[in-house]
This record gives structure tokens, sequence and C-alpha cells, in this order.
């Protein structure tokens, strides 16, 4: 069994089981809430893929969440303006002007 | 850190030393890392080059955000268009009879004899057209196949005659396909097609070493030169562009494909599409033999591609089918009919399928599930007891096309080929037990995602030749046509 940690507060939980999906083929994943505000990630490898060492593992898993953080960062950007992107599409309203004129860059 | 721009929806990957971005509508820009980052931290000055890019990908936006997304609804709208067209593809499967007996069938046929059994009946053909007919499309296209649809020209004919005479009613853009292995092929059935204006689709595995190893009769011999003899035929008389065919690779021709697409090019077919053996009906229980994997498919896809344009370079048109399609999904802002590939899945919405008895079935792969496992989950009704509104507009269908909205699915939700992709929920209910399936261990979702690398391998080398033959294939013309055009401009 690896395991390594986050930050829950640089780290969302959303990126970090987003990761351990994309992970699935490599290792079978736990996640759990650690101690002082730290989410563990423990993994278990099966023993066909086992020569991957256990920092190459854990390096490429970290990259993975650091990946689906910027998703999740960026995606709370845009995600308003998806919605009304997609409204827009399929349900046009005129008066769009007023609706986003709060929305400032 | 600058706050001047905001970010609009688009996912993306690292792909060497760049990164890759995609947007809903499928816009898409290169990045190297370094730039990627200071995206990310908003650090991107305005006055650069590299922002104006971003601007009119429309991956940021600055200012009139009403305008962007105006602009960005009407291009998802465009996108989305088959939602619109509702079915317009009508598969008829008029009988479960073939002549051959191909080790990799995905249609499990069975042999020549038990016509009663096997054979589509004309009053079950006509409740079908008359379903096809309640169809919103505008344009409809009417595909037989089989077993070897040929086996059964008269339930052929009936189709045609009654869907023309309906279409007098309904005014549609009708069209025809047989697909069939030509082998029944005679002078009175080609001057039917003929005159019917019938397109034929073909299956020609390569020459004859490789065709015959796997395409054999019923007797056990290869069905080559009697293929090959009616293909020529049928070019006579209806014209090369009528006519197109496509290969199975298996275990056999996959190292050999440079020779597949020579005996297309010396045969006079105008494209080919290579298509990966799927482990449905017979080739389920011959995978050991005929089977490989997706990597190794990957690599001939890839091999065959670059030969392919070394031929287009030559001046020789010739596409590639399967790369044209997710070209014109890349490349233009239009919505492409290929229903395997469409969020939310074609099945029912796009094409349909009608059994011999008149079952109707989201798709072939669905028909395929009853027929090898007696599992008929995904038959939506039936011609002759329900109505095109039972049918088409039934829980069932709709709880099918939910689970295939790839914007929702994990994995897929994220992935940087999104836009350009769907999932085949009867395919992952085969495979996993349910619709959503599993992405990462997904051999679907592998060999698409590694054919959409290879793609963009080459939409990233800023080639004007490769692009000039890339958009020769989108719009269905050779370069040299496409350049005299130009010129008269």
């Amino acid at each position: 069994m690896v395991s390594t940690s986050f930050d829950a507060k640089v780290y969302s939980l959303e990126a970090i089981k987003n990761a351990s999906y994309d992970f699935t083929e490599k290792a079978t994943i736990v996640i759990e809430t650690a101690s002082a505000g730290r989410i563990q990630v423990n993994f278990n490898v099966p023993v066909s893929i086992s020569e991957a060492t256990p920092d190459s593992l854990i390096s490429e898993f970290i990259r993975l969440v650091t990946d689906h953080q910027i998703r999740v960062d960026v995606g709370r950007d845009y995600k308003l303006v998806r919605e009304m992107i997609i409204a827009q599409a399929f349900e046009p309203v005129d008066n769009l002007d007023i609706i986003v004129s709060k929305i400032q860059p | 850190m600058s706050q001047s721009y905001r970010f609009l929806p688009f996912r993306f990957e690292r792909v060497a030393d760049r990164v890759l971005l995609v947007n809903d509508v499928g816009d898409f820009h290169f990045l190297p890392e370094s730039s990627f980052d200071a995206l990310i931290g908003r650090k991107i000055s305005p006055e650069s080059s590299e922002y104006l890019d971003l601007k009119s990908k429309n991956m940021i936006w600055d200012s009139h955000l009403s305008n962007v997304i105006d602009l960005l609804a009407t291009k998802y709208r465009t996108k989305k268009q088959f939602l619109y067209d509702f079915t317009s593809l009508h598969m008829f499967v008029l009988t479960r009879r073939c002549n051959q007996r191909c080790a990799y069938c995905h249609a499990s046929s069975v042999c020549v004899e038990d016509k009663d059994v096997l054979d589509m009946d004309v009053a079950t053909a006509r409740k079908c057209v008359e379903l096809v007919f309640m169809s919103p499309a505008k344009s409809i296209k009417i595909e037989f196949q089989g077993g070897e649809p040929l086996l059964n020209f008269n339930v052929l004919k009936s189709v045609v005659e009654y869907s023309l005479e309906l279409n007098e009613k309904y005014k549609k853009n009708l069209e025809f396909v047989v697909c069939t292995n030509l082998i029944a092929l005679d002078e009175d059935k080609l001057e039917y097609i003929k005159s019917n204006k019938i397109y034929i689709s073909t299956s020609l595995d390569g020459p004859e070493y490789i065709h015959d190893e796997f395409r054999k009769n019923r007797s056990g011999e290869g069905s080559y030169k009697n293929v090959t003899a009616n293909l020529a035929l049928a070019q006579s008389s209806l014209g090369h562009d009528n006519i197109s065919a496509l290969m199975t690779v298996t275990d056999l021709s996959i190292d050999h494909l440079d020779e597949v697409i020579d005996e297309y090019i010396a045969r006079g077919l105008g494209s080919i599409f290579l298509r990966m053996l799927n482990p449905l009906g017979y080739a389920s229980a011959e995978w050991n033999r005929l089977g490989y994997s997706v990597d190794d498919f990957v690599d001939a896809y890839a091999k065959a591609l670059d030969k392919i344009i070394q031929i287009n370079r030559s001046g020789v048109y010739f596409p590639e089918m399967f790369t044209t399609l997710l070209l014109s999904r890349i490349l233009t802002p239009f919505s492409t009919g290929f229903v395997d590939l469409q969020s939310p899945a074609g099945v029912g919405i796009g094409g349909v399928i009608y059994d011999t008895n008149g079952d109707v079935y989201v798709s072939d792969e669905a028909r395929m599930l009853a027929h090898s496992k007696g599992d008929k989950s995904f038959c939506v009704g039936n011609a002759h007891s329900h109505s095109w509104r039972e049918i088409f507009g039934s829980e069932r269908l709709r709880e099918i096309i939910s689970s295939s909205c790839i914007e929702a699915l994990p994995g897929c939700a994220w992935c940087v080929f999104q836009s350009y992709c769907g999932a085949d929920p009867v395919r992952n209910y085969a495979v996993y037990g349910d619709m959503v399936g599993k992405r990462p261990e997904n051999d679907f979702c592998r060999k698409h995602k590694a054919i959409f690398r290879v793609i963009f391998e080459y939409l990233a080398k800023d080639d004007e030749d490769i692009e000039d033959i890339f958009w020769s294939w989108i719009i269905g013309k050779p370069l040299a046509e496409n350049s005299a055009n130009a010129t008269q401009m």
C-alpha cells in the first residue's frame, strides 16, 4: 500500500476524486480525511503493474490532481457563462445584455 | 496579476511540451506550457498576440459578454443540429440469411435456408416504411442491411417503391443505400439499383490473400474473385462515385494496410474506411484468432494515414473516411451525422434499425445483443404493435439517451476531445452491464482518444499542404478542383 496526502485548503475533493477516476487502471484508490485539514489517498497497486516505483506512481497522480484542480478552478470561473451559452442556444432571450450586465471581466 | 479577462468554457490536455485547449464548440488552440501557466495565472498581456489568439478562439473574454454568449450559443446550436433533425438514418434488416460466413460477422448471420423465419416480409416492411415517414427529419436515408440484403430483393423493391409513393406526400430528401457483399448481384438487380439511384456500400478487406482469409462463402471458399468481378460490373454501370467500400482490420491485415490501400486504389475505389474489429457477434468468439489491441490498431491506423496523406500529396484524391468525419467535427462548425459518436448518442434519435420481424432497435449493436445473448434491453417497440409516438417518445428511449450525454459522464466531462466525441450506451451495457461504463479501461474511449491525438499531431504541424488535403476530404473534392475554384473566384 502506497499513500500520499493533500492540503484540503489547496486541493479540492472534486479534483482528487476526478484524478482517482482517471487512475483506476493503475491502482485501486481509497480517499479518506486525514488529520489537520489533509486528504489522504491510499493506493493499492495490482501486482501486474507494480513495476512502477511508488515515487513515480505518486508523482504521476499528483500531476493529475494538479491538472484537475486547474479544471475545477477554471470551471468555477466560467460556470455561469457556460450555463448561459447553453440556455441561449436552445431558448434564446432578447434581453441578454441586461442579464449579463452584472458580470464583470 | 491582471484580472482583465475571464475564462470561457474550455478543456485541456498536455501534449508533449504543449497544451491543447478545446472549447465547447470545438474551437482549438495549442499553447506552450509556459503560456498555459500564464493563462491560468491570468498573466497573459492583453497586448500580446497570444491574448488575441485566445480571445479569437473563444477561450477568454474581456468585454461585450452578451455578444460572446450569442456567438457561442449559435455555434453550440449548430454543433447540436442533429437534435433538431431527429431520426434520419433508418436501417432495414431485410434478412438474417447470408451467402457468406465471415469469421468476424457482427450480425451473427445464418445460412441461406430457413427463408420464412429469417426474412422480413412485405407487410412488415410496409409498416416500417410508415414509421420512417413519421420522422420529422427533412432528410431520410434508408439503408438495407442483413445478412445479405440482396437475398431478399423483392422486399427491398417493395420498400423502395412504397417509400417513393409515400414521399410524393412527405417530400423528404430521400436516399437509399444497400450494404451488400455483391455476391448475389446480377444484371437485373443492378438495373433496378441504377434506376432507383441506390448507393452501394460494400466490403473489401484487401488483396485476395487477406480478403479470403476471413470472408468466405458458405462452402468455405474465399469470395474475393466474385466480389471484385461484381464490383467492376457495378462500377461500370453505376459510376465509381456511387459505390464505396469499407474494410475490417484483422490480425492478418493489421501489418499490411499499405497493401490494402494499394488494392483499393487499383480497384478504382475513391476512399477507404479503416474499421477496427468490434468484439461483437462471431468476432467475440473468435477474438483470440482475429483480435488485437487498441494500441496495435492505432499504430497501424497512424501508419496507414501517413501513407494516405502521401498518396494525396502526389495528386491522387483518396480520403480515409473516419479521419474525414473527425476532421469535419474539428475544423468546421457543423454537426455531422455519425450516430456512434455524438452526444447525446444517436441511438434511436439519429439512427434506428428495423429487424426482420418489425422489432425496432436503437442501433445495430442493440439488435446484435438481442440475437447473440437474447437481451432485448434496447428494443423500443415493434412496427406492427406500436405507434411512432410510443416508440420514439418512450420513457425507455429517453432513459437511454440521457445516459449518453458525455458532458455529464465521468472521464468524458473533462476530456479535451469531448466537443468532437460521443458515447455508446449499448456498447457500455454489453461490456460493463450498465449504460455509463468505465472510461479509463474502455477500448472505445482509448481508441478514439488515440486517433484524435494522431489527427491533432498533424494539425499542430501547421503544414499548409496537409491542411489543404484535409479540407479537400471535408468538402469531398480533389485538391486540383479546389484550386481551380479558388482561382475562378
